[in-house]
């Protein structure tokens, strides 16, 4: 049996050799690995590790502002382009290459396509509430009176438009541009309604309508007096 | 002879005494229980309370700086420390990509800041430079005065082939104190 007063400096001396081998041999190892990484190093070209960007809103900025507006713009894709979102250089000094026959696009002629009737434009228009009294109507809460011009954009294309007719049946507009004419039947009755035929009036009332014949036929006209 | 003496206080009186006793153990661990648990309770209430009390005094000193810096830009004149601030930026920038064309005081200010009840201010300015340089220009200005707030931006590019220039419009609304 080894006495243990022996033992102990025996493992510390080997212990404490062993790891000085191993940081000798570390060390070592290093020294021959640092020249290799050095010319691999030479060999790479330097790019700058990229830093975290400050995501913190810029009011914590605080008084130096110069990191954070570093940290920020270093994240801008601008930096990295030479054009804008407008194709111009973003080097003032840069000249743009000149256009050659062969850069310029083949203008395709694309077919006309046939104009759109009024009629359908203006079907499109959607009519809210329709004042044959006051000569007006609503589409939305935008008012138009009986007169009025105003433009229509329609697949990109403005057209200038009148109103020339407002009645409770129906709507009608002018192209000022060609003098078509279209309307919007307004009085258009729910699925499963129809208008009468005959106006019925109480008996003893006559229309106040000007143009309307008076109807000697019907008794509602006038009641003679005994 | 003493067999119902016996019955009655060997058995059924100790029996009624162990029951009762029992019963009043039981009564007293059930509130002890739930006093307890209502303490616990009560107790990690507070607890959780303290730590986000914590929490927010601790931010609210962190950020106390930025409270004063804030306080400060709100109460100095808003249209000079623009115009000092946009000095300051146009010298760090190249002069041939940036340059202000404009800058006016609107007579009110639009957006929210005509509908709030805070004291604002509309400025519209005018610049002609790249893209580039405009952008880092705002974010300085913007970082500068966290008061303004973007309201309008036009962008349009120069007309003539020779300049790379873009035109810029852009109208802020200033928070006042």
């Amino acid at each position: 049996m080894i006495p243990t007063a022996r033992v102990k400096p025996c493992i510390l001396a080997f212990s404490l050799s062993w790891v000085l081998m191993n940081s000798i041999s570390q060390g070592q190892s290093a020294q021959a690995v640092t020249p290799t990484m050095e010319e691999g190093g030479k060999n790479k070209k330097e790019t700058p590790a990229p830093q975290p960007v400050d995501n913190n809103p810029s009011r914590f900025a605080g008084d130096d502002i110069s990191p954070y507006t570093l940290s920020r713009s270093a994240a801008f894709s601008m930096s990295q382009r030479e054009t804008d979102p407008f194709g111009l250089y973003q080097d003032t000094s840069a000249k743009p290459p000149e256009k050659t026959v062969a850069d310029r696009p083949v203008q395709r002629r694309s077919a006309a396509l046939p104009p759109t009737p009024l009629s359908d434009v203006i079907k499109l228009i959607r009519v809210t509430t329709t004042m044959p009294g006051e000569k007006k109507f609503l589409v939305g809460v935008r008012t138009f009176s009986e007169g009025e011009r105003f433009s229509l954009q329609f697949q990109g294309k403005l057209m200038r438009m009148k109103v020339t007719e407002v009645l409770a049946k129906r709507i009608t507009f002018m192209n000022l541009e060609n003098g078509d004419t279209a309307a919007i039947e307004t009085g258009i009755l729910p699925s499963g309604m129809v208008t009468g035929k005959e106006i019925t009036q109480p008996a003893g009332m006559v229309s106040s309508v000007d143009d309307l014949p008076l109807d000697l036929s019907t008794p509602n006209a006038e009641t003679p007096i005994d | 002879m003493y067999k119902q003496s016996i019955i009655i206080f060997g058995i059924v009186i100790p029996l009624l005494i162990a029951a009762v006793v029992i019963g009043v153990c039981a009564y007293t661990r059930g509130k002890i229980t739930s006093s307890f648990e209502n303490k616990v309770l009560f107790y990690s209430g507070y607890e959780k309370s303290r730590m986000a009390s914590l929490a927010i005094e601790a931010k609210l000193t962190r950020q106390r700086a930025d409270f004063e810096r804030w306080n400060k830009l709100t109460k100095q004149e808003t249209f000079s420390l623009v115009t000092t601030n946009l000095r300051a930026i146009g010298e760090t920038l190249p002069a041939k990509e940036f340059q202000q064309t404009g800058f006016e005081r609107l007579p009110q200010s639009g957006g929210f800041g005509s509908v709030s009840a805070q004291k604002s201010a509309g400025l519209k300015f005018n610049f002609r430079g790249t893209y580039r340089a405009v952008q880092k220009a705002f974010l300085e200005l913007e970082t500068r005065m966290p008061n303004l707030q973007l309201q309008d931006l036009k962008i349009d590019p120069n007309m003539t082939p020779e300049s790379p220039l873009l035109n810029f419009e852009v109208t802020y609304t200033a928070w006042e104190n």
